[in-house]
């Protein structure tokens, strides 16, 4: 019965078995296709699809001073993309529908601190596969916005270079791109050693591009960097830093650099310039702004450049220290009419090498360069390393511009002697007066100390390098004397340290007014080269002012002062034994004509309304006594020739505007 | 007791391979659904196993349950069933483009075109087996046909191509099943057929407009070619058939798989578990898993073969046809022989609401089952 009732309702069996066979057959031969014939090759497709190749940033290595503090450090932040197109697609088809893009761009605009949107102007894209949302993002932000899953959202490692001390150094520390290389400064001569060696990694991840935790990767770990300590004394970069700022202040210069090195290696002690810039927001910065002008700037040095003039000379042997010139004033080369570099002053008549020396005599340097001759002038310009980078450890260092010796006549030949015409950098200027204060031997100027392993190995450690021998240790120590006298005797008597030999050289070098290629009367450049102690010299420095704006544009009188503070701090530092309260002790030869300069003046009272302070004019030429009293609008009635010797009222004096001072002028050296 | 006799009627081995997947599902999901929920590993597992519990009180209520007395409520079944089929799209919630979902709670929420499969196989059973014998017209087909028009239009709305292809599949297997004339109404079906590729090879060759989504006709386009877009709409198919390949023969092994645990594969623990079954427990794994379902619905023909009546065959003829659609459409579609149409593996795949009308289909099978021969008193 049971037969005859299924043939009755279900007579259409193989209209069943027949189809779920064909159905098996085919479902299971698809399967067999791609588990067994294809296997190999779709797994590889996923594999492809699943990984995420990139290089990894290695750490890059920190940079200390000579005492081991931090100067630059670097710590791990994120870059953070967008895959505009992804976003857009996943959402269109409805893939993904946890936020809109206005809700995506909202929340990474919060997170990021950015403006909404300008975020979601860059999530619009949607025809690109990557767009940067924002670098140099900190981890804790990354790791939040990870958080969010939203697809096309990627990461890069990246750097942020931080730098404690903020602005010291920062010209020679350099800057650090958004890649992680060093581009300017230290950070760029040494970037191969900073930088250490990228890993790659290959890692299995999901849709987010989240890497997996426990997934199979290929690993090859970024080596750090080594770290860079340099030679840059914290005491004497202090010191730097501050007579810079006193400087700064004082002299409203365009700009101001110091560097000091150690005259015996070769080391630089300490460096620095203003205006600064805070390296931890350097973006906001031009290049020129973060140009290291110790190394870089160049300009006619003056005055200064006489020590190398005067030891070629002694080292030939075309003069003595005691060898006598005529200094009437001015000298005529081949029709050409050169003075002294300040005119108001009296001209020293008969004088010897060192007297010129002291009184920076541009006519008698001008006969000890002519006497010298030009072959011989310029054999110890390129001994010096005039001309030519001095292969200094930071990048960016220039060579300077020197006169094509086929070029110069007997007036250039004159001008270059006292420091004109030829163009130097502070640090070519700085070793070559190392080689004098040393005994003779030019030495290489370093920064970098040593190169060590994140652990602390050392890698490579710099050495002093002997460029070569310039002069003889004779000739070095008659220089030496004749810079001492500079300080005890001359122009350089600010820098004068009791108990201590001081050697220093001023400059006052006027500067090519661009417009008219002629030397302004206006822009100077002052300087000041000093080393100490003279027969032992534990440290050299030169101070480099670059158009000072005030009363006074000289070398000796602005540079003086700081070069003393910064030679008496750093010799303390190094444990030579100084005169207490050096301040009230310098002692002025008496009967050496020294120019002096004005005293900040102590006003005697708060000026009312109309009324003003009497400035101190000691020293002064009758122009700068009339820029300042008119600065300080006050008349004046001048009496007599030379520099101010005499004033009243007082400095100090509170006094209506307006009011008449009586100047008296005179030739220093004659009592008025 | 006289009642506990049609016990004897009990298809064991039908009941076995029904444990077997339910058990299955459970297992699969413990490694599926993994990483759906971020800290909660076995928070799909627990849920369903929820649904399973709960679906085995349903099944034994249906399987008690006469099936002829269902007939009773014909039209009210129907009337419910659009009812629901309505609401869905009035308060519906969408997910991924389509609203399938009537909101219970803020997380529950039922999807009434699951119940709507076994509501059609129902109320169309009683349809049908009141026209036995009157069938043989080409005008025979037409109350039938607007019979199943109504719910089809209503979850073809939603949008749900997937189960609107369900119910014609029932609905033509339980036309033949109720003794439509097979010729005529096989005509019907392959001139259909031919008429509805005619129309696709029109639009895609010559732009002829048709009542299809965008991504429906994407979803065509990507059948066709999945290698044309592979992070696009080829998206789905491309991941799950990288899945099943990377299996290989054996698989990767339990919780191995890499495309579903890293998210690569979408939907890994509902319509697409099958790729998670392919790249973990390889060829040898997908097709036990397939010969478990194959015995499963050999029985359960087994059973509408021995059913006491037409309506009960026709009952039981259309579960089964809905279940081997609902597998060869969500195989076919994982493997990349089915357009992508997001239906879930039934007996399988997470998800209370297809758990339970798969179950209560199961049931069904069982009640036709335990009532298979006259009972003589």
């Amino acid at each position: 019965m049971s037969r005859r009732h299924e043939d009755h309702y279900f007579s259409r069996e193989k209209w069943v078995y027949i189809p779920l066979t064909l159905v098996m057959v085919l479902v299971i031969g698809r399967l067999f296709l791609f588990q067994v014939v294809q296997a190999a090759e779709l797994q590889a497709k996923g594999l492809i699809r699943r990984t995420v190749d990139q290089s990894l940033l290695p750490a890059r290595g920190k940079i200390f001073d000579s005492a081991g503090h931090v100067l630059a450090q670097s710590m791990p932040v994120k870059g953070v993309s967008a895959d505009p197109k992804q976003l857009a697609g996943m959402i269109d088809k409805k893939q993904y529908t946890k936020m809109s893009v206005q809700e995506i761009a909202g929340r990474l605009a919060g997170i990021l601190g950015q403006n909404t949107q300008s975020i979601l102007t860059q999530l619009e894209k949607t025809n690109l596969q990557w767009v940067s949302l924002a670098h140099q993002v900190n981890i804790q932000k990354a790791e939040e916005i990870a958080r969010l899953k939203i697809p096309g959202i990627t990461f890069s490692d990246e750097e942020e270079r931080v730098y404690p001390m903020g602005s010291v150094a920062a010209s020679a520390l350099g800057i650090v791109d958004m890649a992680g290389h060093g581009v300017e400064g230290i950070e760029a001569y040494y970037d191969k050693d900073l930088y250490g060696t990228p890993g790659f990694s290959s890692t299995e991840t999901d849709t987010g591009r989240q890497s997996v935790v426990d997934a199979s990767s290929v690993n090859d770990p970024p080596i750090p960097g080594d770290n860079l300590t340099l030679t840059l004394d914290p005491t004497i970069q202090y010191l730097i830093d501050q007579n810079l700022d006193i400087l700064e202040a004082q002299t409203k210069a365009k700009n101001v650099t110091i560097i000091a090195m150690d005259p015996k290696t070769g080391k630089i002690l300490g460096l620095d310039t203003r205006p600064s810039f805070d390296p931890n927001h350097y973006t906001s910065t031009t290049p020129e702004q973060r140009k290291d002008r110790a190394i870089s700037k160049i300009y006619e040095p003056g005055s200064t450049f006489k020590i190398v003039t005067g030891s070629a000379a002694l080292e030939e042997g075309t003069i003595t220290p005691n060898s006598k010139f005529n200094d009437p004033g001015y000298l005529n080369v081949d029709g050409r009419v050169i003075k002294n570099w300040d005119s108001s002053t009296q001209p020293l008549g008969k004088a010897t090498f060192t007297q010129g020396m002291e009184r920076s005599s541009n006519v008698v340097l001008a006969q000890v360069g002519l006497k010298l001759g030009m072959s011989s002038f310029y054999k110890y310009l390129r001994a010096f390393g005039f001309g030519q980078k001095t292969g200094v450890d930071i990048a960016g260092e220039e060579s300077g511009l020197l006169v094509p010796q086929d070029k110069a006549g007997p007036v250039e030949l004159a001008t270059m002697s006292f420091g004109q015409a030829n163009m130097v950098t502070p640090i070519q200027l700085l070793t070559a007066i190392c080689a004098v204060a040393n005994g003779g031997t030019l030495y290489k100027p370093y920064i970098v100390d040593k190169i060590t392993t994140p652990d602390g190995q050392v890698v490579s450690r710099n050495k002093p390098a002997v460029v070569r021998r310039v002069i003889s240790q004779e000739t070095a120590t008659e220089m030496t004397q004749v810079l001492e006298n500079v300080v005890r005797k001359g122009t350089g008597y600010l820098a004068a340290i009791p108990g201590i030999n001081v050697a220093a050289k001023t400059g006052t070098a006027q500067k090519v007014d661009p417009k008219t290629g002629r030397y302004s009367n206006k822009d100077y450049i002052a300087s000041f080269a000093a080393y100490a102690p003279a027969e032992n010299p534990k440290i050299a420095l030169l101070i480099v002012i670059d158009s000072p704006r005030g009363p006074v544009h000289d070398g000796g009188p602005l540079g003086g002062p700081r070069a003393q503070a910064i030679l008496e701090g750093a010799l303390r530092h190094f444990g030579v034994p100084v005169a207490q309260n050096t301040q009230s002790t310098v002692t002025l030869p008496g009967n050496t004509p020294v120019r002096p300069s004005p005293k900040p003046v102590v006003p005697q009272g708060t000026p009312a309304v109309g009324e003003t302070v009497v400035p101190d004019l000691t020293g002064l030429t009758m122009r700068q006594a009339g820029e300042t009293l008119g600065k300080a609008e006050l008349h004046f009635n001048f009496q007599g020739v030379g520099l101010v010797v005499r004033q009243s009222p007082a400095p100090g004096k509170v006094v209506p505007k307006g009011t008449r001072v009586e100047v008296k002028f005179a030739v220093l050296g004659q009592s008025p | 007791m006289s009642e506990w006799r049609i016990f004897r009627n009990l298809d064991f081995l039908f009941l076995l391979f029904f444990g077997l997947l339910l058990g299955a599902s459970l297992f699969i999901l413990s490694t599926a659904s993994l990483n759906v929920d971020p800290g909660h590993p076995y928070h799909y597992v627990k849920l369903q196993a929820v649904w399973i519990v709960t679906g085995l009180v349903l099944v034994a209520a249906v399987a008690a349950f006469d099936y002829e007395k269902i007939r009773r409520f014909t039209w009210a079944l129907y009337g419910i069933n659009l009812i629901l089929l309505a609401a869905v799209l009035f308060v519906g919630s969408s997910a991924k483009g389509a609203t399938r979902w009537i909101p219970i709670t803020s997380t529950v929420s039922i999807q009434p075109s699951e119940f709507a499969k076994l509501f059609i196989i129902i109320t169309l059973a009683d349809f049908l087996a009141k026209r036995q014998g009157k069938l043989n017209r080409f005008r025979d087909f037409l109350a039938p046909f607007l019979f199943v028009l109504v719910p089809l239009v209503l979850v073809y709305k939603q949008p749900d191509l997937g189960t609107s292809m369900v119910f014609v599949a029932i609905f033509i297997v339980m036309m033949f099943v109720a003794g439509a004339n097979p010729r005529k109404f096989g005509s019907l079906v392959l001139g259909t057929v031919l008429v509805v590729g005619l129309a696709l090879w029109l639009h895609f060759a010559h732009g002829l407009p048709l009542p299809l989504k965008d991504y429906q006709l994407q979803r065509l386009i990507i059948f066709a070619n999945p290698a044309a877009d592979t992070t696009g709409g080829g998206y789905h198919v491309t991941q799950s058939i990288w899945a099943i390949g990377s299996g290989g023969l054996w698989g990767k092994g339990y919780r191995q798989g890499t495309q579903g645990r890293f998210n690569f594969l979408p939907e890994h623990h509902t319509d697409f578990i099958f790729s998670i079954v392919g790249e973990e427990f390889g060829f040898i794994g997908a097709v036990t898993l397939l010969f478990i379902y194959l015995i499963f619905i050999l029985r359960a023909v087994g059973i509408a073969a021995k059913s006491r009546d037409l309506y009960g065959m026709l009952l039981s003829t259309g579960v089964v046809a809905m279940f081997v659609f609902h597998i060869l459409i969500n195989v076919g579609m994982t493997s990349g022989i089915m357009p992508v149409t997001g239906i879930p593996l039934p007996l399988i795949s997470y998800g209370g609401s297809t758990m339970w009308a798969n179950m209560a289909a199961a049931g069904l099978l069982l009640s036709v089952n335990l009532r298979r021969q006259k009972l003589l008193f």
